[in-house]
């Protein structure tokens, strides 16, 4: 952002042909409908179910977020807690699904200094390439860890030009040159639909889930949610008594992570991951 | 910048100055001069695809699915919605296929190994060749045999297959003249059928009714995360879940015993006492089905501990030598023996065995791979699987069901084009020994009836029966698959000439002349496969659903035409003349090239799916392309017990004592001049006499020192057959296998062994065994059964990829179980030990 | 229908984008007559140039200074890839640059130079591009189309140029000989920076 000195020509003259007069923004100048689309989830609170009972820790929903969002070598925005406890004979496995939580009161949204990340349409925690300059302020408010920065530059395993084999192998770059792909051979173009600049996310920003922002505009249902073969996982609207998200909350105690920090998340757990059932006892002293 | 400005002039550069301010007509396009770019002619580039139906095969659940498909490029993968067997729902390996067919470590054209010496530590100097120098030199190679008479000298190495694979693993291994197509089976769970055929008549795998059921027991089965229709039963666990209790033999935590009522950690081996005593306990408490069992004539339960029961007493309906199992070997099975041989509380293998019974007929007795491919492990299979006779859940509601049937039909036959040299070469004895005395094999009852994969190296390597001369493997590999790998290494370095069909330069390929790269089963390849649960059957189509970006060829089919045409072009053309004998049923059209063969070869073996006028069953089709489109044929709904009473044993009812098995034993041991007993001693069982003919206790056998650590191995949830270590989302999501970790290899050992070794977790190790070594990371996990030693197969690959391979060629990424597991055998299934047969000793690096 | 007022806007922001670039090629007699002979009344971007312009035999001194900022043979005083800017490491046909190819293929074209996709001529040529679409389809009345061309220049500019820009034509004005070059690099960082404004603002 260089300073104005003499030689500049003066905003006056630069914009004597007109080039850019007046105060009215180019968009506006465009008759015949409004610039913006109007957005079909605009006032829902858009949440996600997951049933523990349900799932069973395959990570289909990891690996499906990274396809259909382009994401990068051990980067995950879908990802998982999990750990063993206990003791032989009697040890226990836990797997908990995690992702964005989509809080309504989103910490990562208030300390963002430019309005890069921010609320959208849905309830959504939504993030704006375009305006983030990097500072990760985001990533220090969110309590979850779900918030990634690209320090390094995006798909480094798919700029490698070195083939295993000389004239036998390939190498990633020229693979997916040959595909015609965008960085990855299975680059999906779709994620680009709602935000441009979001189809890979350039390095020195952050990113992070969106609940398929791309495919909620055109009525389809996040790509983690499609894609569990248990369908442990349920989307909807918190706002419409009849969802199902709704219907099912009505039936089971929930638990969201972290809830004593009062960020309102939006991602309910219910039922138990270790199914159990016992020979009735009254234990011992 | 290299154009010149010359052109530039002003007229140019502002080309529609002069039509501002002036009336603008509506539809003017104004078109800048562009200096920069050239326009490719094509509108927008495509976001739009379409889903294209195709089959994984990731492992053996054989699912349905479909490629979202845009501009030409595979960008994700779900389960096929049309398959009844499957339907939607897709497993997270499916998923890796994508990082295989896009692998940059992919062969991309035919190659020759330029050093000519063969061996682990030879680099073959692989040079890219043409397809037409590959296949004179394999056609010069095998009309060398035909002119000396040698064609038995021929080995085709079947790996990863379709039901296209008798074009080349039986029509041509046998128009060539040789009695040498060695298939895969025996590694993969053939001792997992041997129970249900010698119970129930059925050679095969089974689908289980989950959804009916009240109680399942599994038996190293992990559905959740392995083999089969592991799609479908994880979509449908949460709701079996809330009607069945879940308990889980195995001697490690795996992921459906995470999530299971009971864990039953048992000593490997000793899963026969389990089953035994489980069976005993059934009887004592008088649990078993009395509609498919029948009674004691009088109503009384006499089974009880230490008690000889007379046969006369009791009347069985649809079963078969009940009396004489317990008189044999049940009545002093209690639980209180088991729990001393199986290292479980007595009072938990009651209560499993109660609510087992309980539950009956709508109990699952499930069998795996774990139990039974030991060396002793033929009688755990049938007494795991007798389990389901006891409470008559065989071919029940709720129970233990075998496939649908389906209307494909096999390849035109070979016979007529053996010429005489073919005659006397199909004639000699395979390499692979089965039907030896010491290798019955008795797949469905008869001798030498299956494969004994892994001998067929030490049959190369002391050329016995004979040297192989000339080797064709497709999609397997052997020298990282087989136990005991080294001996491959040598072997495969012995044979002249070999040729490895392969997607990626792997172990195999190491040591081949010629590689020549494969298609991608899932995106490059026209074949179909079959697939059962859900009280379906499904016949799915691998569909080309890509254009490949290599110069590929199909393994099965193309390769084996092409082939067929160097032949005919040397003189020998009997098998380009029986290949064109698979005409396109639409047209009649004698295929003229090799894609044409493997479109008309597939439409032949379906036709009686698609086409109307030879409709059968199942689902119906308007024709070819509409059964194309769809992508799968599902068969009519599950018949239950309709085989009662009828089933393919001698009795024709479910034997528990087996008079089938009692045959098969005795065409054996007639075959070889010996007794049963004989038979027994060369196979390494303990039984003798009647105890031959009923599910039974053996002891395991297992090398190495007592003090040594059981070594357990298992499957991934994110295998592909041993293929996806070269997937970043494979090593991204390792940990996702309960108590592995990511980006590494670890051997997980019970916190009590390792206080004891003085190993903590992170620590590098080395696995000993009495023939191999491995190396990799140690982990302290709960989930391990003391005593063992629990590692994952599929990582340890030196060669294979950049990922899979820590150095290529030369470091492995890992360790491979295989290195540290002797090569032995279940001798009476031909299958090779892979559980149960090795303790190890543990020393940090 | 599209005001004259609109059209007559974009297409100065067309041509100012298509003049932009061509004088990031080699200078020669060709482009400095053109700047000489623009239509002083179409904008005080040509005449800024024009009066800044060496005198008609001065090529040589262009040809110069052009080479030591953008050609070499030497280390490039001003490398104009965008690359450059956007990566640490110095090294062209990184991962930003294949970004590029697939948006200009998505449009239908492709690089018909031996040059590196992100060079600043073939950037600004592509905005040139991008508005010629945008007037194409406001004289169709196609107002999606529009509104879609202008966003994809916004976004164009603020993933991929108006980044980089900023960096470069400081590098360009702190290394340049000729009053020429000077003058182009301001011309251009403000002519950027005002037109991301000014579609931000919609």
């Amino acid at each position: 952002m260089s300073k104005s000195n003499g030689n500049e020509i003066s905003r006056r003259d630069f914009l004597k042909g007109g080039v850019l007069g007046g105060t009215a923004g180019i968009m506006s100048a465009v008759t015949g409908g409004p610039a913006k689309a109007q957005s079909s989830i605009s006032g829902k609170k858009l949440a996600m179910v997951i049933d523990l009972r349900r799932c069973v820790g395959c990570g289909a929903c990891m690996i499906a977020c990274k396809n259909e969002n382009n994401v990068q070598e051990n980067v995950a925005w879908a990802s998982r807690i999990s750990r063993t406890v206990g003791r032989f004979p009697y040890p226990k496995y836990e797997y908990m699904p995690t992702l964005c939580n989509h809080c309504e009161k989103a910490p990562c949204v208030k300390g963002c200094p430019t309005g890069a990340m921010h609320k959208a349409d849905g309830d959504i925690t939504m993030h704006s390439p375009g305006k983030c300059i990097g500072c990760r302020y985001c990533i220090t408010n969110c309590p979850y860890g779900v918030i990634h920065f690209n320090e390094e530059g995006k798909h480094r395993f798919w700029s490698n030009d070195k083939p295993l084999i000389e004239n036998g192998t390939a190498s990633a770059r020229e693979v997916t040159q040959k595909a015609r792909g965008r960085v990855l051979p299975y680059y999906n173009p779709a994620r680009e639909l709602s935000n441009p600049g979001t189809g890979i996310r350039r390095k020195g920003i952050v990113e992070k889930c969106t609940f398929c922002d791309h495919r909620l505009i055109k009525g389809e249902l996040p790509y983690c949610v499609e894609a569990c073969p248990t369908d442990a996982r349920i989307f909807g609207d918190l706002n419409d008594p009849n969802s199902e998200v709704n219907q099912i909350l009505s039936k089971f105690n929930s638990r969201r992570l972290k809830e004593d920090l009062g960020t309102e998340p939006k991602v309910f757990y219910v039922r138990e991951f270790n199914q159990g059932s016992y020979e009735k006892t009254k234990g011992m002293v | 910048m290299y154009k010149s400005s010359k052109e530039l002039t002003r007229r140019n550069l502002l080309k529609n100055a002069a039509v501002v301010g002036a009336t603008v007509t509506l539809g003017t396009t104004l078109k800048p001069v562009l200096r920069a770019f050239a326009r490719t002619g094509r509108a927008d580039y495509e976001v739009q695809g379409e889903w294209r139906p195709t089959t994984c095969q990731g492992c053996t659940s054989w699912c349905s699915k479909q490629v979202y498909v845009v501009d030409g490029r595979a960008i994700k993968v779900r389960g096929n919605p049309n398959s009844k067997v499957n339907g939607a729902a897709s497993c997270p390996r499916a998923h890796m296929s994508l990082q295989q067919v896009y692998d940059p470590d992919r062969v991309k054209s035919p190659m020759r190994r330029t050093n000519p010496k063969k061996g682990r530590n030879e680099d073959p100097k692989f040079v890219p060749i043409t397809w037409d120098e590959a296949l004179n030199t394999i056609a010069d190679k095998i009309m060398e045999l035909r002119k000396n008479n040698e064609t038995h000298k021929y080995l085709l190495l079947r790996g990863r297959y379709s039901y296209m694979r008798d074009i080349i693993y039986s029509r041509m291994t046998k128009i060539i003249g040789s009695p040498n197509n060695i298939s895969h089976s025996a590694i993969c769970a053939e001792a997992e059928k041997f129970g249900p055929y010698y119970t129930e008549g059925e050679w095969t795998y089974r689908q289980y009714d989950i959804l009916n059921t009240r109680y399942i027991i599994l038996w190293g089965a992990d559905p959740l995360a392995a083999n089969r229709q592991v799609s479908y039963y994880m979509s449908r666990w949460g709701d079996a879940l809330d009607r069945a209790q879940v308990a889980v033999v195995d001697p490690r935590l795996s992921a459906t015993a995470a999530k299971a009522s009971e864990w039953l950690p048992v000593k490997p081996g000793e899963d026969g006492a389990l089953a035994c005593a489980m069976a005993h306990e059934i009887l004592v408490q008088g649990l078993w089905n009395r509609d498919f069992v029948g009674d004691f004539i009088d109503g009384t339960n006499r089974f009880a501990a230490g008690k000889t029961i007379s046969e006369s007493d009791f009347e069985e309906k649809y079963t078969y030598g009940l009396v004489k199992w317990w008189n044999i070997e049940l009545k002093d099975k209690t639980p209180e023996w088991a729990a001393a041989k199986t290292g479980l509380p007595a009072e938990q293998i009651r209560r499993v065995a109660i609510g087992y019974g309980k539950a009956g007929p709508h109990a699952i007795s499930w069998v795996a791979r774990g139990p039974v491919m030991q060396v002793r492990g033929a009688y755990a299979s049938l007494a795991c699987h007798a389990l389901n006779g006891l409470i008559g859940s065989v071919d029940n509601v709720g129970g233990t069901l075998k496939a649908n049937k389906e209307y494909t039909q096999s390849f035109p036959s070979e016979k007529k084009f053996l010429d005489e040299i073919a005659q006397a070469g199909i004639k000699h004895k395979k390499i692979d020994h089965r039907g030896r005395l010491e290798f019955p094999a008795l797949n469905a009852g008869k001798s030498g009836g299956g494969v004994v994969t892994n001998n067929a190296a030490d049959g190369i390597l002391n050329e016995d029966p004979n040297e192989i001369r000339v080797a064709i493997g497709y999609m397997n590999n052997f020298a990282f698959s087989c136990t005991q790998s080294e001996r491959w290494f040598k072997a495969l370095s012995k044979i002249p000439f070999s040729v490895h069909i392969t997607t990626n330069a792997s172990e195999t390929t190491w040591f081949a002349d010629i590689v020549l790269p494969s298609n991608h089963h899932m995106f490059e390849k026209w074949g179909y496969v079959k697939s059962f649960a859900n009280g379906y059957r499904h016949v799915t189509m691998n569909q080309p659903v890509i254009k490949p970006l290599w110069d590929v060829r199909t393994d099965e089919t193309e390769i084996p035409w092409l082939i067929a045409e160097k032949l005919a072009e040397r003189g020998f053309d009997n098998l380009l003349r029986h290949y064109r004998e698979y005409k396109d049923p639409e047209t009649g059209k004698i295929p003229t090239n090799e894609k044409e063969f493997a479109l008309y070869a597939l439409k032949h073996a379906t036709h009686k799916l698609w086409d109307p006028a030879e409709y059968q069953g199942g689902d119906k089709f308007n024709g070819w392309e509409d059964f194309r489109k769809t992508g799968v044929w599902n068969s009519d709904p599950y018949p239950f017990r309709k085989r009662w009473g009828s089933m393919k044993t001698k009795t024709k009812q479910f034997e528990f004592y087996s008079e089938t098995l009692k045959e098969a034993l005795a065409k054996h041991a007639e075959k070889h001049a010996k007794s049963i007993d004989d038979v027994l001693a060369a196979c390494n069982y303990e039984a003798r006499g009647e105890k031959a003919f009923v599910p039974h206790y053996e002891e395991p056998y297992m090398y190495g020192n007592k003090d040594g650590l059981v070594f357990v191995d298992y499957k991934s949830r994110l295998n592909r057959e041993g293929r996806s270590a070269n997937c970043l989302w494979y090593q991204e999501l390792k940990d996702h296998d309960p108590g592995d970790e990511a980006w590494d290899d670890v051997a997980k050992i019970n916190p009590v062994d390792a206080a004891r070794l003085g190993v903590k977790t992170g620590d590098r190790i080395r696995l000993l065994s009495p023939t191999g070594e491995l190396e990799c990371t140690a982990k302290l996990w709960e989930g391990t059964r003391p005593g063992t030693i629990a590692k994952c197969y599929g990582q340890g690959h030196w060669a294979y990829g950049e990922i899979a391979a820590s150095e290529f060629g030369k470091v492995p990424r890992g360790g491979n179980n295989n290195d540290i597991i002797p090569a032995d055998y279940e001798r009476l299934s031909g299958s090779s030990a892979f559980f149960g047969v090795v303790r190890v000793k543990i020393v940090k690096v | 229908m599209e005001s004259k007022e609109f059209l007559s806007r974009e297409e100065h922001r067309r041509d100012t984008y298509k003049l932009l670039s061509e004088c990031y090629y080699s200078p020669d007699e060709g482009l400095l007559n053109t700047l000489r002979e623009s239509d002083t009344s179409r904008g005080s971007l040509y005449s800024e140039i024009s009066k800044n312009s060496p005198t008609t035999n001065n090529v040589e001194s262009l040809k110069i200074d052009y080479a030591k900022l953008f050609l070499g043979p030497y280390k490039l005083l001003a490398p104009p890839y965008g690359s450059v800017y956007l990566e640490n490491a110095r090294r062209v046909m990184g991962d930003s640059t294949m970004d590029i190819w697939y948006t200009y293929a998505e449009e239908g074209l492709r690089v018909d130079l031996k040059e590196a996709p992100d060079h600043i001529a073939i950037e600004l040529e592509f905005m040139c591009f991008l508005i010629s679409k945008e007037i194409e389809a406001a004289l169709n009345s196609d107002s999606i189309n529009t509104t879609r061309y202008l966003r994809k220049q916004k976004d164009f500019l603020e993933n991929h140029l108006a980044i980089w820009v900023l960096e470069f034509t400081d590098t360009v004005e702190a290394n340049a000989e000729t009053e020429f070059y000077k003058h182009l690099a301001r011309l251009t960082r403000s002519f950027i920076k005002k037109d991301l404004k000014r579609l931000s603002e919609s």
